[in-house]
């Protein structure tokens, strides 16, 4: 019985048909993205556009292995990625102790901070970048705090949102123990909001990296938002491009990375009766995350 | 409430918790008329014995878990007075274990570090720790489910998980909460023998909720049964079944028959009963 059952479903027949949704589905991401590969190279190759101004994708590739060859791009992300992990690191160390003290230990201090708050996250500091650098100075300082401004509000609002919606009953479990409130701010409340602060987290990263190149192109030298902005200046079109879609392609990769993880923070703090039986193989039920991509 | 004659008599000798006088009020809003009150418990007065399993029945809303809040130490009554050891609650302390209906698992701790919770709390030192989460997991049957996540397991297991955790940091009372409610018939038969068989190993004193009356007077040495509005005492019934109580033939005996149709018959009167 046991050899016919194994005959009827090989394991090795179910691994070749996983792979094959995810090759599938990969073709289903990317085919759009090959697709305006091959228009971008078709409208400029027949000159149907001034290719001064929009060189065909396969020299601009060509130009972004050069400068990979050469260690510009290399030296350039690895500057801004230094500057956006800064900042991200700043706003997490202060956003993250300002929304559990909120909303954890004062809620009712929260909603009158609120409004205030809220206007102060609207601030936009490329209107206030002057004064940021008369403080800071040009350079890596007043980027990494002007970014880390931006990156806070999120962090602050999404911690304090996911703090209320931790389960009272663990709450409840933990306070039962006699668990004084610090130690249950960090063994409950800060696991239990994980999940909700890292969607904060992915927010913040996003705008992070969008404004992180405005910043570069205004007050420092060196960075990805730098070199996009010295070609424009120097008319190097080629590089503009390559330096952009090097910025494209590092946001995105930056995105599946964090979805990837709040997935699977997700899926484990999920309160949902799943009812396995213990001997089925459920717990393989999510072989990847490429719902993620 | 008068704490003489009576008092006097019951805090000599084996009393684990004694409840004098227990009244419990909400303040309510009315939609019209401003604030009101809502008596969830009134005239709260008995005690509970070291080692004895005591079961609460009542319908909804008749305070069952307002008393399991008070007897935590998470609630102060209105009044009355709440003793364990002759001592009064003044709040929650590792004394006691509660284990709920919705198991309340930590979604991110497996099902050992689930287990060592209280201990980390009560900073019980590594080693020390797995020694008494191993000591759990094999007392609820969990061997192999250690590094299991809370969403792997079924429900039956969540309380397995729920109980050793509540047991792990050695509580004298466990307080359990319509523990088995969430789960089905079969695997509610099979914990309430699997909570007897640790009962008896643990000699803990349990305080056991629950709404199913079979339940109760298959577990119990003695149901309180409670009506509601307000919450009051309707009797304390004496449940004098043999023990060990083996699943096959007690529940269809006819002294458990008998208690059925007795508990069954007091919560009847109850909701027909005019609020007094």
């Amino acid at each position: 019985m046991e050899a016919l059952a194994n005959e009827q479903r090989p394991p090795t027949k179910l691994m070749s048909s996983v792979q094959l949704t995810i090759a599938k589905r990969l073709f289903d991401r990317l085919w759009a993205v090959l697709a305006v590969g091959v228009l971008w190279e078709g409208v400029t190759r027949f000159h149907w556009v001034d290719v001064d101004f929009l060189p065909p994708l396969s020299a601009i590739l060509w130009r972004i292995g050069g400068m990979v060859l050469d260690g510009r791009i290399v030296w350039h992300t690895a500057l801004s990625g230094a500057r956006a992990i800064g900042g991200l690191f700043l706003a997490l160390a202060t956003g993250v102790p300002l929304g559990l003290t909120l909303g954890y230990m004062y809620p009712s201090v929260f909603v009158i901070l609120q409004p205030i708050l809220r206007v102060l996250s609207h601030i936009n500091p490329f209107s206030l970048m002057p004064v940021f650098f008369l403080f800071l100075g040009l350079g890596n300082q007043a980027t990494v705090v002007v970014v880390a401004w931006m990156a806070f509000w999120p962090i602050v609002f999404y911690t304090v949102a996911g703090v209320s919606e931790v389960d009272p009953d663990l709450i409840y479990i933990g306070r039962s123990m006699a668990a004084s409130r610090f130690r249950l701010a960090i063994m409950v409340v800060l696991p239990g909001a994980l999940p909700t602060m890292f969607a904060g987290v992915r927010v913040a990263s996003t705008i992070i990296f969008f404004s992180l190149v405005g910043v570069e192109m205004l007050g420092t030298t060196g960075g990805l938002g730098w070199l996009v902005h010295n070609c424009a200046m120097n008319y190097q079109i080629h590089g503009i491009y390559a330096a952009a879609i090097v910025v494209v392609v590092l946001g995105y990769v930056m995105q599946l990375v964090l979805a990837d993880i709040h997935h699977r923070l997700l899926a484990r703090s999920s309160l949902v009766d799943s009812d396995v039986t213990p001997n089925s193989n459920d717990h393989n039920a999510f072989p990847c995350d490429w719902k993620a991509l | 409430m008068t704490l003489g004659a009576e008092s006097a008599l019951t805090t000599v000798g084996t009393e684990k918790i004694t409840l004098r006088g227990v009244r419990h009020r909400y303040p309510l809003r009315t939609s019209a008329r401003g604030l009101g009150e809502f008596v969830a418990l009134d005239g709260i007065d008995f005690d509970i014995h070291g080692g004895e399993l005591f079961a609460i029945v009542g319908p909804s809303g008749c305070g069952k878990s307002t008393l399991l809040d008070i007897l935590s130490g998470l609630v102060h009554p209105s009044e009355g007075r709440v003793c364990i050891d002759g001592k009064p609650v003044t709040g929650p302390a590792l004394d006691r274990g509660i284990v709920m209906q919705g198991y309340a698992l930590f979604p991110w701790r497996t099902t050992r570090s689930n287990i060592e919770f209280g201990l980390e709390v009560k900073r019980v030192p590594k080693a020390k720790r797995r020694a008494i989460s191993d000591h759990f997991i094999r007392l609820v049957g969990l061997d192999g489910y250690e590094d299991r996540f809370p969403y792997e397991l079924s429900g039956g297991m969540k309380q397995r998980v729920a109980i050793a955790r509540a047991l792990a940091y050695d509580p004298d009372i466990l307080l359990m909460d319509e523990p088995f409610a969430a789960v089905d018939a079969q695997t509610r038969e099979n914990l309430q023998d699997e909570l007897l068989r640790i009962w008896e190993n643990t000699r803990k004193t349990i305080i056991f909720v629950t709404h199913a009356i079979e339940e109760a007077i298959y577990l119990a040495d003695r149901i309180a049964v409670l009506s509601p509005n307000p919450g009051v005492i309707r009797e304390i019934v004496n449940v004098d079944l043999p023990r060990p109580r083996s699943s096959a033939g007690l529940r269809s005996s006819d002294s458990f028959g008998v208690l059925r149709n007795k508990v069954w018959r007091l919560l009847q009167t109850n909701s027909v009963r005019p609020p007094s």
